[in-house]
C-alpha cells in the first residue's frame, strides 16, 4: 500500500511539473505582482522561460513589463484570445492596448487571434512590438 | 532642545510612513484589489515606520548628543529602507494602480525627508558639544 501511495505521489508530482502550458494550477501567484492568477481571466499569460521554467502572469501587461525589465529569455508565450478565450500562441497573437479593457493590474492590454477583431479595439501590434505598449 | 526638535520631526515622519500604506494613500489591497506584493510592501513599511517612531521617542526623552547621533543613524537606515523596500519586495508597475501613483511616491518622498532630517541631526550631534 505504501509503495502504491509513493508511486501515485510521484506520478501526480510529475504530472504537475510537466503539465501543459495551458494549465494554470489553482492558487498560482503572478510572477510579477504576486496576485493570485485567475484561471478564467482573458488576460492571463503563461510563459516558458529558460530551462523550461513556467511563469504565470495575471495580466499581459505584467508579462510584458517583467520581460522588458529583466531581459530574460522567452521560449514560448501563451495568451488568451479576448474574443473567444481560447489559448493562442504569441506568434499568432495581435496585441492591443485600450483603456476599455479592465485588466487585473490595469495595463489595459489584450490579445487577439484575428487581426480584424484586434483592429476594432485599436492598433494591433505583434509580440515583438508589444513591449512598447506599456509605460511605467 | 535639538534632540527634541529632531525627535518630533522624525516621529511625525515615522507616523506618516506607518499610516500611509493603510490610511493616507492605501496600497491596492485597500482599494478592492486582491493581496499582492504591494500589500506585503505596505506591511513592511508600517513595521519600519514603527521602528522609526520608537527611535524618535528615545530622542524626546534624552538630551545626550550620543543618543542623537545613534538615533539619527537608526533613522538614516530606516529612511533608506523606506525607499528601497518597494523595489526589494515589489509593487504594481502599472501607472493605473493606486500603489503606483499614490503610496510609492509618497513613501519615496517621506523616505527622502527622513534621510535629510537624520543627516542634519547627525551633523548637529557633533556641533556645540565639547569633549570631556
Amino acid at each position: 500500500m505504501a509503495r502504491v501511495s509513493i508511486i501515485l505521489g510521484i506520478v501526480f508530482f510529475a504530472s504537475y511539473l510537466y503539465a501543459g502550458p495551458y494549465s494554470v494550477p489553482a492558487g498560482t501567484k503572478c510572477d510579477e505582482c504576486g496576485m493570485t492568477v485567475d484561471q478564467n481571466s482573458k488576460f492571463i499569460s503563461v510563459v516558458t522561460g529558460k530551462e523550461e521554467r513556467k511563469l504565470f502572469f495575471c495580466d499581459i501587461g505584467d508579462m510584458l513589463y517583467h520581460f522588458r525589465s529583466t531581459g530574460d529569455e522567452i521560449r514560448s508565450v501563451s495568451v488568451r484570445d479576448y474574443v473567444t478565450s481560447e489559448w493562442i500562441d504569441d506568434r499568432n497573437a495581435f496585441y492591443v492596448m485600450n483603456k476599455a479593457f479592465i485588466t487585473p493590474i490595469g495595463w489595459g492590454v489584450a490579445a487577439f487571434s484575428k487581426e480584424s477583431d484586434a483592429k476594432q479595439w485599436g492598433s494591433p501590434v505583434a509580440f515583438q512590438n508589444a513591449f512598447s505598449l506599456i509605460k511605467k | 532642545m535639538r534632540n527634541r526638535v529632531v525627535g518630533v520631526i522624525l516621529f511625525l515622519l515615522g507616523l506618516l510612513v506607518t499610516l500611509t500604506p493603510r490610511f493616507i494613500l492605501p496600497v491596492c489591497e485597500y482599494h478592492g484589489f486582491p493581496a499582492m506584493n504591494c500589500s506585503h510592501t505596505g506591511i513592511a513599511e508600517m513595521f519600519v515606520g514603527c521602528i522609526l517612531m520608537v527611535s524618535a521617542l528615545g530622542l524626546l526623552f534624552s538630551t545626550s548628543h550620543e543618543t542623537l547621533r545613534w538615533a539619527t543613524v537608526t533613522a538614516l537606515v530606516t529612511g533608506v529602507s523606506v525607499i528601497t523596500l518597494p523595489e526589494a519586495i515589489g509593487y504594481c508597475h502599472s501607472s493605473n494602480m493606486p500603489c503606483n501613483y499614490g503610496t510609492m511616491p509618497m513613501l519615496r518622498l517621506t523616505g527622502s525627508a527622513i534621510i535629510l532630517v537624520s543627516l542634519a541631526g547627525f551633523v548637529l550631534s557633533f556641533k556645540g558639544y565639547r569633549k570631556a
